[in-house]
């Protein structure tokens, strides 16, 4: 590299105030001025955090604890993806990494985070193809094709059916969070659903079995040795196709 | 594609219906950031498809980062040549600063020190940039608050990287404004001092002042006149080439934008139209 070595330590204290707002000094740089790159280019990640978090920010945290998490966030953590609108996403790992007391104060934080980023993610991910298949409503001895734009979110706390301000009071459990983005318009929708149609969505979607067996080895897995499961799983089959997030293959 | 002379605009998410209904604004191309459309599908994706049946795509990348001193993230490049590919974008522009470091994206535009060194490093990665993309870069002078570690002018510096590497530049014209302001220098004499025939492309912009003695260079009001002056005086030394209006916040009605480009597109055609009939007749 033909950089030399004080250059590259000069970029690099540069680049630590402009991420972190404290400086030990920076060989040459005007000391009044410098502040106005801290300014411009926190205001910037302020703002992507705040369009892909609008919850979080406005509905769920105190505004004062929220900006010190963005400020924590970008002082301690190397955001790695070049493209701006992905960036956000880096703010759950770090969170579930390095914000355990903020989580405590906040518990249902990160699965509010991961319900927010999930919209921005399926609203701009890259289109990806439906597989061939029949435009039938499968029926349970039928192997099917899942719309390939859709996303199942485990949830602690039930962000997607709660509001913000009721979430302190909400119940830990086990909640599913389902996704997808129609191709029609290309809008993102939610619907909750159980834990059991979950795994049989996974199940589908791992392996090429039939909707019944797909029932059949998460019921076992359950322990469920009645059969009303088949007339549910049937009438949420029913409501996925309506939705075109099902078909048969 | 010729995209030499026009006059285009800097595409905002929020002007794709005028853009495409065509009846306020009318850019000769339009110019996006690759990396707000790389690996984006759905609702945008389509509006892009349609701006981009309509217009000539130039891009103007934001995260390059040629003057860091992390090594090229080639995975990001190879994106990149693909997205550029797709859209049969004739030229793609690039910042001459650094927006990355330590492993760290800070998604703006750091000052690089003025250097020889840094020279050196940057000839080096223009070169492997350029085999990658195979296509050239064109790389902007960019508006810098202070310099870092400088051993060397800005100009001695800008030159440099255009001599040793065969690069064109990218020539914003608002940034030289800002930047003798800032750094007091005359701009008129930074742009004679500029290596004219390697201008590829230029940049007009609004600023603002928020001190008396500084200027930030915020693409969010119109331009003033002093810009507008100091075009004229670059156009009239120059070869045509594509002319951006960059306007990235407090987007005006499409009818205000534009009124600027049809007065950036009339001082253009008063030199370089001159210039091509001269030309024509000789």
């Amino acid at each position: 590299m033909a950089l030399r070595e004080s250059t590259a330590k000069a970029q690099s204290s540069f680049a630590d105030y402009c991420r972190t707002g404290e400086t030990s000094g920076i060989e040459g740089a005007r000391e009044d001025r410098i502040s106005q790159y801290r300014r411009l280019v926190f205001s910037v990640v302020q703002n992507a955090l705040n369009t892909a978090y609008p919850i979080v920010q406005k509905k769920y945290m105190s505004k004062e604890d929220w900006e010190s998490l963005q400020h924590r966030f970008f002082s301690n953590h190397p955001c790695s993806d070049p493209q701006i609108w992905r960036m956000p996403s880096e703010l759950i790992e770090y969170v579930e990494q390095q914000e355990s007391e903020l989580c405590s104060k906040y518990p249902a934080l990160l699965d509010l985070l991961r319900f927010e980023w999930q919209e921005t993610y399926l609203f701009m991910m890259p289109d990806l193809e439906l597989p061939h298949h029949s435009n039938h409503c499968p029926s349970l001895s039928d192997k099917v094709v899942l719309e390939q734009e859709m996303q199942l979110l485990p949830l602690k706390y039930p962000v997607h059916n709660t509001h913000p301000s009721k979430l302190k009071e909400a119940q830990a459990g086990q909640y599913i969070s389902m996704a997808w983005r129609d191709r029609e318009k290309r809008h993102v929708h939610f619907m909750g659903i159980s834990v059991f149609f979950a795994l049989v969505l996974e199940n589908l979607n791992t392996s090429d079995i039939t909707l019944l067996e797909a029932g059949k080895k998460v019921a076992l897995q359950f322990g469920i040795t009645t059969d009303h499961w088949k007339e549910e799983l049937d009438k949420f089959v029913a409501k996925l196709h309506q939705k075109h997030l099902i078909f048969k293959a | 594609m010729n995209t030499q002379g026009m006059i285009g605009v800097g595409y905002r998410r929020k002007m794709t219906n005028a853009l495409l209904d065509g009846s306020d604004i009318h850019p000769e191309f339009v110019e996006l950031a690759p990396e707000n459309w790389i690996d984006v599908g759905g609702t945008w994706k389509q509006r892009l498809n349609r701006v981009a049946d309509k217009y000539p795509i130039l891009c103007h990348g934001l995260s390059l980062s040629i003057g860091s001193p992390d090594p090229l993230d080639m995975d990001f490049i190879k994106k990149l040549k693909a997205f550029l590919d797709e859209y049969q974008v004739p030229l793609y522009s690039e910042h001459l600063s650094y927006s990355k470091c330590d492993n760290a994206h800070l998604y703006d535009l750091l000052p690089i020190p003025f250097r020889q060194d840094a020279v050196d490093h940057i000839v080096e990665r223009i070169k492997i940039v350029q085999d990658v993309l195979e296509r050239p870069l064109v790389l902007e002078n960019v508006s810098y608050y202070t310099p870092v570690a400088a051993e060397m002018t800005e100009i001695e510096f800008i030159n440099a990287i255009v001599k040793e590497s065969g690069c064109q530049l990218l020539l914003d014209v608002n940034n030289v404004y800002v930047n003798s302001f800032n750094h007091s220098y005359d701009a008129h004499e930074f742009i004679d001092s500029l290596p004219l025939e390697s201008v590829g492309y230029m940049h007009m912009a609004g600023h603002r002042k928020i001190r008396p003695d500084l200027i930030i260079d915020t693409h969010g009001s119109e331009i003033i006149d002093p810009v507008y002056d100091l075009f004229d005086y670059t156009v009239a030394r120059t070869n045509p080439v594509p002319v951006l209006l960059e306007r990235d916040f407090n987007i005006p009605e499409m009818a205000e934008l534009d009124r600027e480009l049809s007065r950036l597109k009339a001082i253009s055609k008063s030199h370089w139209h001159k210039e091509t009939v001269d030309h024509g007749t000789a």
